[in-house]
C-alpha cells in the first residue's frame, strides 16, 4: 500500500509540476519553440505511462495480483530520451537547412531571418532533450518506486 | 532486461553531447555571418585645414551669424539659419541645430570666426 501511495505522491507532484508550467506560459513557450512538436508527444506519453504504472501499481499492492512486471516500461522510459535525441537531429537538420536558404550577406533583413530560422532549429533540439530527459527521469522515478514493492 | 542496464543508458548523455555539437555549429554560423567585407576606402581624398562647427538650440529665438574672412579678404558668411551660400572651395552641412564649414584649400588661412560676439570652437583637422 505504501507503494501505491507513494506512487500517487509521485503522480500528484507531476501534475503539478504542469500546472506551474502552464501557470508560467511553458507551454506556449515549448509550442513556438519546438516547430517539431515532439516536446508535446513526450509529454503525452508520460502522462499515459505514468497511468500505466499506477494501474499496475495498484493491481499489485491492492487487487494482490503479483505477477507483473514493468518492462515495458522502462522501454517507453528510454524510448523518451530517444525521441529527444531525435528532435534534436531534427533541430539540427532545421537549423542547417534552412540557414542558408535565400541569404545576402549585404542584406540585414535576409541576416536576420536566417539567424531567426537557425534559432528555430536549435531551439527545437535544446527543447525536445529537456523535455525527454525530464519525462524519463518522472518515469523512472515511478518505476523504481513499484520494483521496490515489488 | 537485466537491472544493470536499465540504469546504464547513454542516450542522454549522447543527445546532450549533440546538443553541445548543435550549439557550436550555431555560434560559428553566426561568426560567419556577421563577418563584413572590409570597408571601402573613399574615391578621393578629403583635405581640410579646419573645421568651424557652430551649434546652438533649435528651440532659441536668437538669430545666429557666422562670418569668416580669409586673407584675401573675401568674407564666408552664414546668415540665417534657414539658408546659406556656397562658396567655392568651401563646404558646408547644415542640420537643424549646428553647422558645420570645412575648408578644403589648404592654403585659406583663418582669420576669425564671430557669432554673436562669441569665438567659435575651431578645430584643426
Amino acid at each position: 500500500m505504501v507503494t501505491l501511495l507513494r506512487w500517487w505522491l509521485i503522480f500528484c507532484l507531476m501534475i503539478i509540476g504542469f500546472g506551474v508550467g502552464v501557470y508560467f506560459d511553458v507551454h506556449n513557450q515549448i509550442y513556438d519553440a519546438d516547430s517539431t512538436r515532439l516536446s508535446f508527444l513526450i509529454l503525452s506519453i508520460t502522462f499515459l505511462t505514468s497511468i500505466w504504472i499506477g494501474v499496475k501499481t495498484y493491481q499489485f499492492n491492492v487487487k494482490k495480483r503479483f505477477h507483473q512486471t514493468a518492462e515495458t516500461g522502462w522501454f517507453i522510459a528510454e524510448s523518451c530520451l530517444v525521441l529527444g535525441m531525435i528532435g534534436t537531429v531534427t533541430g539540427f537538420l532545421l537549423m542547417l537547412g534552412t540557414a542558408f536558404a535565400n541569404i545576402d550577406v549585404t542584406d540585414s533583413l535576409t541576416l536576420q531571418q536566417a539567424l531567426s530560422d537557425m534559432a528555430i532549429g536549435m531551439s527545437t533540439a535544446l527543447w525536445t532533450t529537456l523535455v525527454g530527459l525530464i519525462c524519463s527521469l518522472i518515469l523512472k522515478v515511478q518505476l523504481i518506486n513499484f520494483e521496490s514493492g515489488n | 532486461m537485466d537491472s544493470n542496464s536499465k540504469y546504464k543508458s547513454s542516450v542522454g548523455f549522447t543527445d546532450m553531447l549533440f546538443n553541445i555539437l548543435v550549439g557550436f555549429a550555431f555560434l560559428f554560423m553566426i561568426a560567419f555571418l556577421l563577418i563584413k567585407p572590409e570597408a571601402k576606402k573613399e574615391d578621393f581624398e578629403r583635405k581640410a585645414e579646419f573645421i568651424i562647427i557652430m551649434e546652438w538650440n533649435h528651440d532659441a529665438p536668437d538669430d545666429i551669424d557666422l562670418y569668416v574672412e580669409d586673407p584675401l579678404g573675401l568674407t564666408f558668411m552664414w546668415k540665417t539659419r534657414w539658408g546659406c551660400r556656397f562658396l567655392s572651395g568651401t563646404l558646408w552641412a547644415i542640420s537643424c541645430t549646428s553647422i558645420k564649414m570645412i575648408w578644403v584649400t589648404e592654403t585659406t588661412k583663418l582669420l576669425s570666426v564671430v557669432s554673436h560676439h562669441r569665438l567659435l570652437s575651431i578645430e584643426k583637422w
